[in-house]
């Protein structure tokens, strides 16, 4: 059988590696730019692999491991290669620099990633001049390409790959000005808050945000503000004199090809359903990564991706009945949203708390009755957690159940 | 006259012309074009980067029927005179005019009463309209506001390119012999024996004949010769675009009754497949094209009140353009009062986009009491754009590709537009000479994540392509450089 993986960034080449070793014959990994990886060549900082590899690695580092891995075990690369239509049928229509090609797998899988929300998802107001860049563009132009991206720079959005960026730019001699997150919690992790910005004095605003942009041609400055209930608190703006302007303002999935197979894309998690083997609603057409639904880790995005990989190739043909998930109570996403029935193994669900929580108690329910429950000594927003469900647990559910995820903060104590 | 294309200047300087047009907006560019047609030597100018650059790319980019202005004005005149122009023109340069009809949209009787009196208004000066019920209307457009009551029906109105257009224009007015002089804003004119004396900032032109066609800057082009009595002064309009996933909210051009302010906010599809909603209508002392929180505020309520929808769910970017408001509240098309040679174009504000080939007949008629104006046998009234690969079958898909790999490499995603693709809008004429202009003529970074992938692949096109340094590379010319530099420092 043939199984084509749209994306070469860590997740395609985990679903592909997975697929090839579960014996499938043919393998096409199919990447759009000039090399695999996706975003991790650019992600040169250290921090990657701690819990896949074992050991801590940069972006590259990691790519480079699995990219390896890809090569070794055979899989087909086609680079420089875009996926233009899918087709409900699993065909896909794929532009390259040797022509077009019509492509029909007996499975797809669409690791296709996610783009950043762009200053306009946010409407932020003001002029539109030149130096306006999200974080992963910015570090894309400061890391791959080498580009002076700017000189005194401020960063709305504390996820991540912004608060990485700041500490970047200070590296590359850049005046960091401020990092200003909207909520009152800080988006990235705890990890990458002390080592981007407190440890090079960078100050963060929470509950800020910039309600204007200024300058002609190039970005001159941007107005910031507290933010309360959504709205500016009069006496609180403060111009900051900077010429660039970077937004790490959240991640969407890229889901264009999704649609385009005719599946239902889901409001909060910006994606399609998925079961535990990153199955979408459609037979043997998987998504995994960021395409579908927002990862912390690479490392879980790897194991995740494993999974479909191998389901692509040996669940081919097994007869399904499910129950569904949903989040609940300050539960932002689960994955997957349903569950196959007798498989082997129990899954395992992934989850993320909408706000920072202390010792809590995250619940499976079916309407009211508890199906299973965890203690947490903590969930942030920023991270990934998992809820892995218990054989007997699993063997409760029956087709068509309708199953909750809540989490209930016990206490400050931790 | 390579140089006349943008690149530079020095040359096109020390010419003498027949016709000098000012400003490379919708108006100017046809103005250009129409000239054209004549053995006459005709020069474009403009102070921009690129042709344009300024509100014929902020604004609502529609094909408006004719019904709204007032009978017996210009404005009225030229719109409904425009309206049947655009049809042949459309078709001879290639611009995506789609006409899908408007629907002014009455909520009570006040409103009943103003479409009313519209269909009347339209059926006067001979523009088709329709009055329709509720059901009808809800019948074609179901995602309207239920408590509609009735709405006027204009089949004859449409959605523009409104990037094309000028660019086809242009393009047109190249292809017939013209040219264009970018980077070159107009600081005076002086009146000569033989003609004008432009005065640039990159040198002075000799001409016959001027046409100023400066938009929201007409007047100042008027006081700088002597001309006072008519001013101008900017209306800003601020909009949203949206995702293209709800490009197909609405068929028809959505508006609400009209006010003293204008034509209210509308909803709309674009040509390109977006859901467009806006504008807002500020009276400005001064131009300013920068967004605001209360505008944006508006244009979602606006556009609510239309249709109920969470757009700013959907938004990828926000624009505001100004309108040119003349202080006679009517299109000014005339000879100067102050300057012998001079021909106005002036306060052309919507429904200008409608309106600017009729303007631009005019204005040659103008131009025509001054130089001879002789038709050309050779006149070439066609343009055609680059190929697009995704409006293009398969096959010749293939054929592109096998001749230049470059088509195969998709560089925007969003938009779907190779390195191939991108590299034709750098060497067509009017040629893109910055992202901008690379996004108004094919697309790439206008897309629903802004040029996040792509953007800093095609500053590596234009490096190649154009030969410059990464420094120089600009978002529309003038100081906007998007990168300081090189750190790895074997670039500056």
């Amino acid at each position: 059988m043939t199984v084509a993986v749209v994306g070469g960034g860590p997740a395609g080449m985990a679903a592909a590696i997975s697929a090839k070793k579960a014996g499938a014959l043919k393998v096409v990994l199919i990447e759009r730019a000039e090399r695999l990886g996706g975003v991790l060549p650019q992600c040169i900082h250290s921090g990657f692999g701690l819990s896949y590899f074992g050991q801590d690695l940069t972006g590259p580092e990691f790519a480079e491991l699995l990219g390896r891995e890809v090569e070794a075990i055979g899989v087909e690369v086609w680079l420089q290669s875009m996926v233009t239509e899918a087709y409900p049928d699993r065909s896909l229509l794929i532009s390259r620099a040797e022509g077009i090609s019509l492509l029909k797998p007996d499975a797809v899988i669409f690791a296709v990633g996610a783009r950043e929300r762009p200053r306009g998802a946010i409407a932020i107001p003001g002029s539109r001049p030149a130096g306006i860049y999200t974080a992963g563009t910015a570090q894309y132009m400061t890391n791959i390409q080498g580009y002076e991206v700017g000189k005194r720079i401020f960063i709305l959005g504390s996820g991540d790959i912004g608060l990485i960026m700041a500490r970047r730019f200070t590296l590359e001699g850049a005046k960091v000005e401020a990092v200003a997150e909207l909520m009152p919690f800080p988006g990235g992790l705890s990890r990458n808050v002390q080592q981007c910005l407190k440890d090079f004095g960078i100050p963060l605003l929470l509950s800020h945000s910039v309600i204007e942009v200024m300058g002609r041609e190039r970005v001159e400055a941007v107005k910031v503000a507290k933010i309360e209930n959504g709205m500016p608190v009069a006496g609180t703006e403060k111009v900051y004199e900077v010429d660039t302007l970077v937004l790490s303002v959240g991640l969407l999935p890229e889901v264009e090809l999704l649609r385009q197979m005719g599946l239902t894309i889901l409001p909060y998690t910006n994606s399609v359903t998925v079961n535990q083997f990153f199955e979408t609603e459609i037979p043997h057409v998987y998504v995994v990564g960021n395409g579908a639904g927002i990862w912390d880790l690479v490392d879980h995005v790897v194991v995740s991706a494993s999974t479909a990989g191998a389901a692509s190739v040996a669940n081919w043909g097994v007869e399904r009945s499910e129950a569904f998930v949903e989040p609940c109570r300050d539960v932002r996403l689960v994955i997957p949203q349903r569950i196959l029935l007798g498989a082997d193994e129990p899954p395992v669900l992934w989850f993320r708390a909408g706000k920072p929580l202390s010792v809590s108690k995250v619940t499976l329910l079916r309407g009211t009755e508890v199906l299973a429950s965890r203690g947490y000594l903590s969930l942030r927003p920023a991270e990934m957690a998992t809820f892995p469900l218990r054989k007997e647990h699993y063997e409760k559910l029956k087709p068509g159940d309708r199953l909750t995820l809540c989490v209930s903060e016990v206490g400050s104590d931790a | 006259m390579e140089e006349s294309r943008g690149k530079s200047s020095e040359l096109v300087s020390l010419g003498s012309w027949d016709v000098v047009v000012i400003g490379a907006g919708i108006v100017g560019a046809a103005v250009f074009r129409e000239l054209t047609r004549y053995h006459l030597r005709v020069l474009l100018v403009d102070a921009l980067n690129d042709v344009g650059g300024e509100a014929s790319r902020a604004t609502s980019a529609i094909i408006h029927a004719g019904f709204d202005p007032e009978p017996g004005t210009l404005m009225s005149q030229a719109n409904v005179d425009g309206v049947q122009l655009w049809f042949r023109w459309s078709q001879e340069l290639s611009i995506d005019l789609e006409w899908n009809g408007s629907l002014v949209v009455a909520f009570n009787d006040e409103e009943v009463n103003e479409i009313t009196r519209l269909l009347h208004q339209g059926k006067n000066v001979g523009v088709p309209v329709k009055f329709l019920g509720r059901e009808e209307v809800l019948r074609r457009e179901p995602m309207l506001n239920p408590e509609i009551r009735a709405a006027l029906y204009a089949p004859v109105s449409g959605i523009i390119d409104p990037f094309q257009a000028v660019v086809a224009l242009v393009g047109n007015g190249l292809k017939n012999g013209g040219h264009v002089f970018l980077n070159a804003r107009v600081k005076g004119l002086e009146r000569r024996k033989d003609g004008v004396l432009v005065h640039t900032e990159k040198g002075s032109i000799q001409s016959k004949v001027v046409v100023n066609c400066a938009g929201v800057g007409a007047h100042k082009i008027m006081e700088m010769a002597g001309e006072t009595w008519f001013t101008i002064h900017p209306r800003r309009g601020q909009y949203f675009v949206l995702d293209k996933q709800v490009g197909h909210l609405v068929r028809h051009v959505v508006f609400p009754a009209p006010t003293s302010l204008g034509k209210g906010t509308l909803v709309t599809r674009t040509t390109h497949g977006n859901l467009l909603i806006g504008p807002t209508a500020e009276d400005l002392a001064e131009p300013d094209s920068s967004t605001t929180a209360e505008g944006l505020r508006a244009v979602l309520e606006g556009a609510k009140r239309l249709v109920p929808f969470p757009f700013e769910r959907y938004a990828i970017t926000q624009y505001a353009g100004l309108r040119a408001m003349g202080s006679t509240g009517d299109f000014l098309v005339a000879h100067s009062k102050a300057m012998e040679g001079l021909v106005n174009v002036a306060g052309i504000k919507s429904p200008g986009f409608a309106a600017a080939p009729a303007l631009a007949r005019l204005a040659v008629k103008l131009v025509g009491d001054i130089v001879r104006l002789e038709e050309r046998s050779d006149f070439d009234t066609r343009f055609e754009f680059p190929p697009r690969m995704t409006e293009i079958p398969f096959a010749d898909r293939e054929g592109l590709i096998f001749e230049d790999p470059k088509y195969g490499h998709i560089v925007c995603r969003c938009e779907m537009v190779s390195e191939g693709e991108i590299v034709s809008a750098l060497r067509m004429n009017p040629p893109a000479m910055d992202l901008d202009g690379i996004k108004r003529r094919i697309r790439a970074t206008s897309g629903r994540c802004q040029g996040g992938f792509c953007m800093p692949r095609i500053i590596d096109i234009l490096v190649r392509e154009l030969g410059i340094s990464p420094n120089r590379i600009t978002k529309f010319g003038g100081r906007s450089f998007v990168v300081y530099g090189d750190n790895r420092g074997d670039d500056q």
